[in-house]
């Protein structure tokens, strides 16, 4: 069960931060506020436009407070260092791409790694001259097993032409450089979700802006030891996704990499990379007048147990039209909870009235953190944190059964104002959660607040 | 008033000011009244146990639930006392919320999660919450309980009840509400709080309708249907559905088996939380009722009668009312992001160099910023709310759609955000959307001009037009060829200087002192006949010409390109040697700017790129070689072939310097016009340039 136990207000934000869901692209101009949890779940860090505040959470105490490092894109922590990477920019190239390895206990600064020292010479190499600074300086990050693995994107437009160089580094907890792979062009490293990891393998998805100009979505996995290309399996795009672009997201299910395109075809590979088998989550819907979809995005999909994934498509999509976050018309899976096997069997599903944009799975739990679908409201009765047990019934195998009188439901809290993508956060068991709300606008009249919520669930 | 009686006065002042300033602020600061606390009224809902005011509740044994009378009011603290064991107080808040406050003991409530579905007909799942309260003095803030809980939200205490089950003495007394608030009978009756609703049958007529439902007359629309429910049943459900007279279905949702009046829709039942989506596509003539019957599902079947009105279009097209309607640039610099409203469908593309040489060569765009915004203002004046499928679309000239407007050709690092002019809006009753869409344009397919913009405002799963509004799209292109022109005519231009002074050595070494001399002669002349009067006469010539300037090239033309033409040719004929047109073109460079200090830099660049220009091509097609002979009718045609290449080209740079450099803007058909006239000029003046050089050659001979 969800418990409060610290919220934070966080201050206002800046008029043009406040953004309106109708909008298309709302998203894309706003800084959103992020929440880390330490995985044994004693302190959270939130990193807001000005600042970095830490909580111990055993009494809700400031423990520091620091200026912050011009932005944060991504985050990952230990229980002693917490690592942020720096933020991208658009439309020029970043003279610094951070990694910051903070001590959580001080917020000193232990050390910081340039990614441009290796992205820039090799973007220099590769870029036309006078080329023109596209999405640049992105920057993704995880830590497995005491290694941190980084990436940095830098696109540019030549013209006619997008292209990109990007750089993947694994770097030790002291921020010294192990091994080092570039890679130029599409699909390429980047991906909407995060790195996942299996046995001695990265896996990383990609996205493409379409097959016939970029070439098709797909999984790569490399070598922990030394970065090499052990084995890459294509996702081709098919008549019923919604745009010419998609993505690759995966997921570790046991043994198998699990990866699923936007419109939900969901591969399973074995972890060298053979293809056991394919589904489709789910079909577009044709009324006649209108072809109706949804779609999942990296971050969205996730698996626990041997056998099991969850799969959270939010907004819906009507083909030829543009696409809304307040959509009147809805796909019937269109923000919900999908729960199937690797056979493609959907053993569950749970309708949530607003769409997910966080997804997380430790264990045994499942965390959802939501959005709103209202134009008018920062927050709907359906925007908050969402907990829900994944614990099978006899002989550990979750089945429909297990759901029947939706027990497996721990618990909502509703946030005031939207949860946005990577703003939810949770120790390693999952009993520490720490999400940040966002505010939201209708025309002139704004709604929910900037906050950060400590909860624990029990 | 004198000094000395305004000092007498001031105590008074002050002490006046102070009592007045005294009695604001004990105003200010009093208290406002206490709302009195409610009486407490428990009535007994289950066992033999009864609250009495004054002693409360005391029971030896036993198990019962009193329930707080709350019809007046919402509870928001409240104290007592109690001493025992197996008690507990239920507080269910208008959301369906539950906390039970409990005294320690063996006996707890139970916390099986609540399942329900809301209004919206979307599962609703509550989790009990227990807080344990020592034996004693108690006191509860519900709303700072209910924030701890269960987050942000605005409801309130509905429903309050003291449950017991206990084997020992228990006493509870001195309850009293502390703080409360008048009840919301709205909150009742918007229906927030559904406790109970295990199915939802619901229709969307038309979809995406979920207010008063309504069909527009005689038009195939798509109407959804869709099953929401917690089952504990397996097996297969039924939703059999009949639809009344006046009502087609044109298109059944392909799982729907016919019936003779309406369909059924089988499904497969499995226990807990689930859904079902069916689609129709339904014709209405008259006004009805859709009986939709679920059976298999629960005990009991449940039959849901569906009541629509229908419409007539015209009404509905009548009621929604479009303001604002265009497409508008966007600002730049300290404007950017906002509409250029006094440019409505006014939209300047911006064309880069690139994109010239790739509209000669072929390639895709890449995102760039939008060419402007669409943008209308609909207002819905109906009582009924609409579902809108808005697109704005360019027709040409034959009516048909041009893609390259539709931003499919963009590369977008979307999320399903894509940047098309089309979108499907809820425009509630009584409600205004302000719809805006960007507007994208492939510069490389699509030429400036006049082109037609269109609205269209249907009604979403239908092909019904409520609104539609044709209007002028207007695109200008800020052509960047310009920029290649001016920098093609500098680069020959230094060419020429550069060709010069590598060759300059071998081409007079070349020349006998009498071809120097004609050279010179003749350089001289057409100085003197060409840039001396227009120099001088140019701008007195336009003047004069007022209105009619532009079409000064018909007669200076006879200078500039007749006579251009003539001199160069008679030069040619009299001095067939490689070099010729650079020498005679720097020449007349250095003759302007010593003679009228003229340093024009379109001038200088023009005369010695044309002078390459003419030297490269005589050469190769072989006058400057000794290759063609000049008194052929082939070589006419080859001269006049030349200078057609040479003046198209010197009327283009000419204009484009100009237009670049100086910021001045010439139409094409301007720019085209001239370089005809020049074409012609140059070739009459190519063959006269033949018979005179002939004749020249004939008197040197």
């Amino acid at each position: 069960m969800l418990e409060l136990l610290l919220e934070v207000p966080l201050g206002n934000v800046a008029e043009d931060q406040v953004p309106d869901l109708s909008e298309a692209g709302w998203a894309l101009k706003v800084t959103f506020s992020k929440p880390i949890v330490v995985p044994d779940g004693s302190k959270v860090l939130v990193v807001t436009a000005d600042d970095m505040q830490m909580y111990d959470t055993s009494d809700g105490k400031l423990l520091w407070k620091q200026p912050i490092y011009g932005g944060i894109d991504k985050y990952d922590a230990t229980n002693e260092i917490v690592y942020l990477s720096e933020a991208g920019s658009s439309g020029r190239f970043k003279e610094r791409s951070y990694i910051y390895a903070i001590d959580a206990a001080s917020g000193a600064e232990l050390w910081r790694y340039d990614l441009q020292q290796d992205a820039r010479p090799w973007r220099l190499e590769n870029m036309p001259e006078g080329a023109e600074a596209g999405s640049a300086g992105f920057t993704n990050i995880n830590v497995h097993e005491g290694v941190i693995y980084a990436k940095v994107s830098d696109s540019w437009k030549d013209g006619s032409v997008t292209d990109r160089t990007e750089v993947l580094v694994a770097l030790d907890d002291r921020g010294g450089k192990l091994w080092e792979i570039r890679s130029r062009g599409y699909p390429g490293l980047f991906s909407t979700g995060r790195m996942e990891f299996l046995a001695d393998k990265l896996i990383i998805g990609s996205y493409t802006y379409g097959d016939d100009t970029h070439g098709p979505a797909y999984v790569q996995a490399f070598d922990l030891a030394d970065g090499q290309l052990l084995w890459r399996q294509d996702l081709p795009w098919e008549p019923l996704n919604y745009a010419r672009s998609n993505n690759a997201s995966v997921t570790i299910v046991g043994d198998k990499v699990v990866a699923s395109t936007s419109f939900g075809r969901v591969y399973v590979f074995t972890a060298d990379g053979e293809a056991l088998g394919d589904f489709l989550a789910w079909e577009p819907v044709d009324t006649g007048e209108n072809v109706i979809t949804t779609y999942v995005l990296g971050g969205k999909v996730a698996g626990f147990g041997d056998d099991n994934v969850v799969i959270a498509p939010s907004k819906t999509v009507i083909q030829g039209a543009a696409a809304s976050a307040v959509s009147p018309v809805e796909h019937p899976d269109a923000n919900s909870v999908l729960v199937y096997n690797l056979q493609g069997e959907r053993l569950w599903k749970f309708a949530l009235g607003a769409p997910p944009l966080n997804l997380i799975i430790k264990g045994d739990i499942m965390l959802l953190g939501t959005s709103s679908e209202s134009a008018t409201a920062g927050g709907t009765e359906d925007t908050g944190v969402y907990a829900f047990s994944l614990a099978g019934g006899a002989g550990g195998e979750f089945t429909a059964a297990d759901s029947a009188n939706l027990e497996q439901f721990l618990g909502f809290f509703r946030t005031d104002g939207i949860i946005y993508v990577s703003a939810l956060d949770s120790s390693a068991d999952q009993s520490v959660i720490a999400a940040v709300s966002w505010p939201t606008r209708s025309g002139v009249t704004k709604s929910g607040e900037h906050a950060l919520y400590i909860l624990t669930l029990k | 008033m004198t000094a000395a009686s305004a000092k007498r006065r001031w105590p008074f002042v002050v002490v006046t000011l102070s009592v007045v300033v005294a009695l604001v602020v004990a105003i200010r600061l009093r208290p406002p009244a206490a709302e009195p606390a409610p009486e407490v009224v428990f009535t007994t809902e289950d066992g033999a146990a009864a609250w009495l005011p004054g002693s409360g509740l005391a029971t030896e044994a036993g198990s019962g639930a009193l329930r707080l009378d709350t019809t007046s009011y919402a509870p928001r603290t409240i104290a007592w006392e109690w001493t025992g064991t197996g008690a507990w107080f239920t507080v269910r808040f208008s959301d369906g919320n539950i906390i039970h406050y409990s005294l320690p003991g063996t006996v707890q409530p139970s916390t099986t999660n609540v399942t329900f579905l809301g209004p919206t007909g979307l599962p609703r799942v509550r989790v009990p919450r227990v807080v344990v309260l020592d034996e004693g003095p108690a006191t509860v803030d519900l709303r700072r309980d209910y924030r701890r809980f269960f987050g942000a939200g605005s409801a309130e205490a509905r429903d309050v009840f003291l449950v017991y089950d206990t084997g020992s003495p228990l006493r509870v007394a001195a309850l009293e509400v502390t703080t409360h608030v008048a009840a919301d009978p709205d909150a009742e009756a918007g229906g927030t709080y559904v406790q109970g609703e295990q199915v939802s049958l619901t229709w969307q007529l038309p979809q995406g309708n979920r207010a008063q439902p309504y069909l527009p007359a005689g038009t195939p629309i798509v109407a959804e249907l869709r099953l929401r429910m917690f089952s504990a049943r397996t097996g297969h459900g039924e939703v059999s559905v009949t639809f009344p007279e006046g009502l087609e279905v044109t298109r059944l949702d392909t799982r729907a088996a016919p019936t003779t009046d309406g369909v059924v829709l089988d499904f497969s039942l499995a226990a807990g939380y689930q859904e079902q989506t069916w689609y129709f596509t339904v014709r209405a003539a008259a006004a009805g009722a859709i009986v939709a019957r679920l059976s298999g599902a629960s005990p009991e079947p449940l039959e849901v009668v569906t009541r629509y009105a229908v419409l007539e279009p015209a009404g509905l097209g009548t009621a929604l009312k479009v303001t604002s309607h265009g497409a508008y640039p966007l600002g730049s610099g300290s404007d950017a992001g906002t509409l250029r409203t006094q440019l409505r469908n006014d939209l300047r593309l911006r064309e880069g160099l690139n994109s010239s040489l790739q509209r000669l060569f072929g390639g895709r765009e890449s995102a760039d910023a939008p060419a402007g915004v669409v943008r209308a203002v609909l207002y819905n004046s109906s009582s009924q709310d609409l579902v809108l499928h808005v697109r704005y679309q360019v027709l040409d000239a034959r009516g048909e759609e041009i893609e390259a407007f539709r931003g499919e050709h963009l590369q977008q690092a979307s999320d399903g955000e894509s940047a098309l002019p089309e979108a499907v809006l809820l425009l509630p009753a009584g409600r205004s959307v302000d719809w805006r869409a960007p507007l994208y344009a492939d510069v490389y397919n699509i030429a400036p001009g006049t082109y037609t913009g269109r609205f269209e405002a249907r009604l979403f799963g239908s092909r019904l037009p409520l609104w539609s509004s044709e209007d002028e799209l207007r695109v200008h292109k800020d052509d960047q060829l310009q920029l290649l022109v001016t920098l093609v005519g500098l680069v020959l231009a230094a060419g020429s200087v550069a060709l010069f002074a590598l060759k300059q050595r071998s081409w007079l070494a070349g020349m006998r002192t009498s071809q120097l001399i004609l050279l010179a002669l003749i350089t001289a002349v057409k100085f003197a006949v060409i840039d001396v009067p227009w120099t001088v006469l140019g701008d007195a010539i336009r003047a004069f010409l007022g209105p009619l300037g532009p079409f000064v090239q018909l007669g200076t033309g006879i200078f500039s390109d007749i006579l251009q033409a003539l001199f160069l040719t008679a030069l040619i004929v009299l001095v067939p040697k490689p070099g010729v047109a650079v020498i005679s073109g720097l020449v007349r460079v250095i003759l302007g700017a010593v003679a009228f200090g003229s340093f024009n830099p379109v001038s200088i660049s023009l005369t010695l790129s044309y002078a390459l220009l003419a030297d490269l091509l005589l050469y190769v097609f072989g006058f400057t070689r000794g290759r063609l002979p000049l008194g052929s009718r082939r070589a006419a045609l080859a001269l006049i072939v030349i200078f057609a290449v040479q003046h198209v080209y010197s009327t283009y740079t000419f204009y484009y310097t100009w237009m670049y450099m100086y910021r001045l803007f010439y139409p094409d058909w301007y720019i085209g016009l001239n370089a005809l006239i020049s074409v012609v000029y140059s070739a009459v003046g190519a063959v006269l340039g033949l018979l005179l050089g002939a004749r020249l050659k004939k008197v040197i001979d």
